[in-house]
């Protein structure tokens, strides 16, 4: 495979060296891109080969600045924040036909030319599964916050959008107060990708009463299961839960976590003996935010296979655990 | 001081550049792991023709246990190591078997191309030609691998070919059978087995006469011919069917609730007619340890399901039957059946059941409906757990043979006071999978 990039940026110093912005826009082209497709089963092959196949670009922004708000004698800010975006689209599969790199879930898709004329790219991967629609004339694509209600439609080949965030966006500060004590924090979003819940799937097609399914159960329960949204429907109603695969089970995943925030006070003066002693309190993975069509556990989990996966989905790993720590460093 | 011309020096200078200049090459040859057209040669071929029966033995015993549940010759505990789907009687497959059958296929026939000299390559064909046991016994792996797909698999597809009712791989699996037999040695296992196997490639097709014809070449009631498995090998060596209800730790099948074991309160053998649930105790072709143990795991019908392991298949080495004299005999029964001869069917079938121990006969004066449902009891405890009893099912609905089948294998509720089947359905093949839809260009869509 051949890839060509242009990458364009600048760096600048503002304020008198207070600011600091450093900004790149980068376009990637690759021609006759490796993947593992997947051959005919009957040919006797079982497995995937690694092919040239087709075109594939990314391009996107990468944005970081620092700046020092305020830096008097006793009173202090620092504020940073970061912007990465990247966006990935298979321009020409070169005649070959889509292929998955990921059993059912992972698409690598030609283009498709909407009745508009408009061409409509799909990015690498593309998370593509039956899913829940608006109706037969409608094939909005339904999540968790769906208020459609009714007999649930199921839409075959839904391109729901890519596996990997398409934005970043990262955030720190640090203020520093009198008496030397300083407070921290550091934060970070993604957003525009959407993830594959097996953990939920595995558990509802065994019939396990699920958290989210509670508000539906008394419904379903007294036979009124079409007053629940269609999405419920298709989650909580065993009968309903996809056998073939995740189908359902695919949320947006953007999330926000609040990455650390930390507080040291120094106390030398409490700690006898002490030449200097400084307490540190802090909190990782604390506050948390996801969107609202994520309905359970947590944007981070993970398989078996970690992050070595074509495609990330979540089943056994557990995230990074909300951490709280307190500790006191003295120096005699 | 000046610089001295050392000429000796030079010319060695120069002779080594010149070589370093003639070595270098724009063209590399990358000889990967093993060249193809080695796989031409005779040194080649015994390793050729084991591996297809490794191909085979690779994806027969999760066949095996994947039709079983479906027709429930087991039934499931509520493990996940059976899908849900099949749990419930359907069949979603995202390609696994599909794709491992069709490698036993093509392993074995391009195998057979390769020790024919037909081979796709520039090389010369062979100087040698095959021994013709070896080529038999290659042929056999081919007629075996395709019988298996056409016994279970709802449509055809070869070679990226277009989809084909399942039957063409049954005639395939004629044609290996046919060429099986003619270079094996007269009165071989192998070619033996080339007959029990094309016997039963043409009691899938609707062939009688010729399925009865080949089932009379094999005279011996007790000849057998297995597919080996190997414990203490790598773990694709190990025969799946026991080892996923071994309890080490899977147990993710039963017989308790299907029609091979103790049914509550109705041990007891009776012969009246519309009692074929009922079984005789220790029928030595039905090994169950039947105990007091759950299973671990769960299912929505009945909370923990009872642990009755099958010991059939005991041990990670345990062969599978692909053939049997057994079987030839059932296939005569059926044919007389099919004339409407119930006491010549019943009296083979009770010879069986002499040969093995059992006491107890079939009345050979019932009516051809309770004569067809004791044949169908008896071929699903002769071919017990071995891939065989779907594609039974499929032939019998297909065709609306008379005669019950047991309420345990199929949909819908039991007399009392036997459970259900906890079928929600039954597939009684298996669909093509999807990815053989998306990427096969001649698959229509």
């Amino acid at each position: 495979e051949r890839t060509a990039e242009i990458e364009l940026g600048f760096e600048a110093a503002l304020l008198g060296n207070r600011a600091a912005v450093n900004f790149t826009y980068y376009y990637q082209k690759t021609s006759d891109a490796l993947f593992r497709v997947n051959q005919v089963p009957s040919s006797g092959y079982p497995g995937s080969r690694l092919t040239n196949v087709g075109q594939i670009d990314n391009r996107g922004i990468e944005l970081a600045s620092n700046a020092v708000v305020l830096a008097g004698r006793n009173l202090g800010w620092d504020l940073g924040f970061t912007v990465y975006t990247n966006h990935s689209r298979v321009l020409s599969l070169g005649g070959a036909p889509e292929f998955f790199i990921w059993p059912g879930a992972g698409n690598i898709a030609n283009p498709d030319t909407l009745p508009n004329g408009e061409v409509e790219y799909y990015s690498v991967p593309e998370i593509t599964w039956d899913c829940v629609i608006a109706s037969p004339t409608d094939s909005t694509i339904q999540y968790y916050t769906s208020t459609v209600t009714g007999q649930p439609t199921i839409g075959a080949d839904c391109h729901h959008g890519p596996n990997l965030p398409t934005t970043t966006l990262g955030f720190n500060t640090t203020i520093r107060l009198p008496k030397g004590i300083e407070l921290s924090a550091r934060g970070e979003f993604h957003g525009g990708h959407f993830i594959l819940d097996l953990a939920s799937w595995n558990a509802l097609r065994r019939g396990v009463q699920w958290p989210f399914c509670f508000e539906a159960y008394e419904a379903i329960d007294a036979g009124q299961a079409e007053q629940v949204s269609t999405w419920l429907q298709s989650a909580c109603i065993r009968a309903n839960v996809p056998q073939t695969g995740i189908g359902t089970f695919i949320y947006p995943a953007d999330f926000f976590k609040v990455r650390e925030m930390s507080l040291r006070i120094p106390v030398t003066p409490i700690i006898p003996g002490s030449e200097t002693a400084t307490l540190m309190l802090s909190a990782r993975n604390a506050i948390r935010w996801v969107n609202a069509d994520f309905p359970l556990l947590d944007p981070e989990m993970m398989g078996n296979s970690g992050m070595l996966t074509p495609v990330r989905y979540m089943t056994e790993h557990i995230p990074q655990a909300a951490t709280f720590s307190a500790s006191l460093r003295v120096l005699f | 001081m000046g610089f001295v011309l050392n000429r000796r020096r030079l010319r060695s200078t120069g002779f080594l550049a010149m070589v370093s200049l003639l070595s270098l090459s724009c063209e590399i040859t990358n000889p990967g792991r093993l060249q193809d057209v080695f796989l031409n040669r005779e040194e080649a071929w015994e390793g050729l023709v084991n591996g297809m029966g490794r191909s085979l033995a690779d994806v027969l015993d999760e066949d095996a246990l994947r039709s079983a549940v479906l027709a429930r010759e087991v039934h499931p505990t509520g493990s996940g190591q059976i899908p849900i789907d099949q749990q419930l009687g359907t069949f979603h497959e995202y390609g696994a078997d599909w794709r491992y059958e069709h490698r036993a296929r093509w392993v074995a026939e391009d195998g057979i191309r390769r020790l024919t000299g037909q081979a796709p390559h520039d090389d010369p064909p062979p100087e040698a030609t095959p021994d013709p046991e070896l080529l038999a016994q290659a042929y056999l792996w081919a007629g075996y691998a395709n019988r298996l797909l056409g016994e279970l698999w709802c449509e055809a597809a070869i070679d990226a070919g277009e989809f084909l009712p399942s039957s063409a791989f049954l005639e395939r699996a004629v044609d290996h059978f046919t060429s099986a037999i003619d270079n094996a040695a007269s009165g071989s296992d192998v070619q033996l087995a080339g007959y029990a196997g094309r016997a039963s490639a043409y009691v899938d097709l609707g062939e009688w006469e010729s399925a009865v014809a080949d089932a009379g070449q094999v005279a011996d009631d007790h000849w057998a011919y297995e597919l080996p498995y190997y414990f203490g090998y790598s773990t694709w060596e190990w025969n799946d069917l026991y080892w996923s209800s071994a309890g080490l730790p899977a147990k993710a099948h039963t017989v308790w609730n299907t029609p091979y074991a103790p049914q509550g309160d109705s041990e007891e053998w009776a012969s009246d007619e519309g009692s074929y649930y009922a079984f005789e105790p220790n029928d030595p072709r039905l090994p169950i340890r039947v105990q007091n143990e759950g299973s671990g795991a769960r299912m929505d019908c009945c909370g923990e399901i009872p642990w009755w392991p099958q010991t059939k298949h005991d041990d990670r080495g345990a062969n599978i039957e692909l053939s049997s004299g057994a079987e030839m005999r059932l296939i005569e029964a059926e044919y007389l059946l099919l004339n409407s001869d119930v006491m010549g069917a019943l009296t083979i079938i009770n010879n069986l059941r002499a040969d093995v121990g059992l006491t107890t006969q079939w009345d050979t004066s019932v009516s051809l409906d309770s004569a067809w449902a004791i044949l169908k009891r008896e071929r699903g405890i002769e071919l017990w757990l071995e891939a065989r009893r779907l594609p039974d099912l499929r032939r019998w609905v297909a065709n609306d043979t008379p005669g019950a089948l047991d309420p345990l294998e199929m949909v819908g509720a039991a007399a009392p006071p036997h459970h259900p089947s906890h079928l929600e359905a039954q597939a009684l093949c298996f669909p093509v999978p999807e990815d053989e839809r998306v990427t096969n260009p001649n698959s229509g869509g």
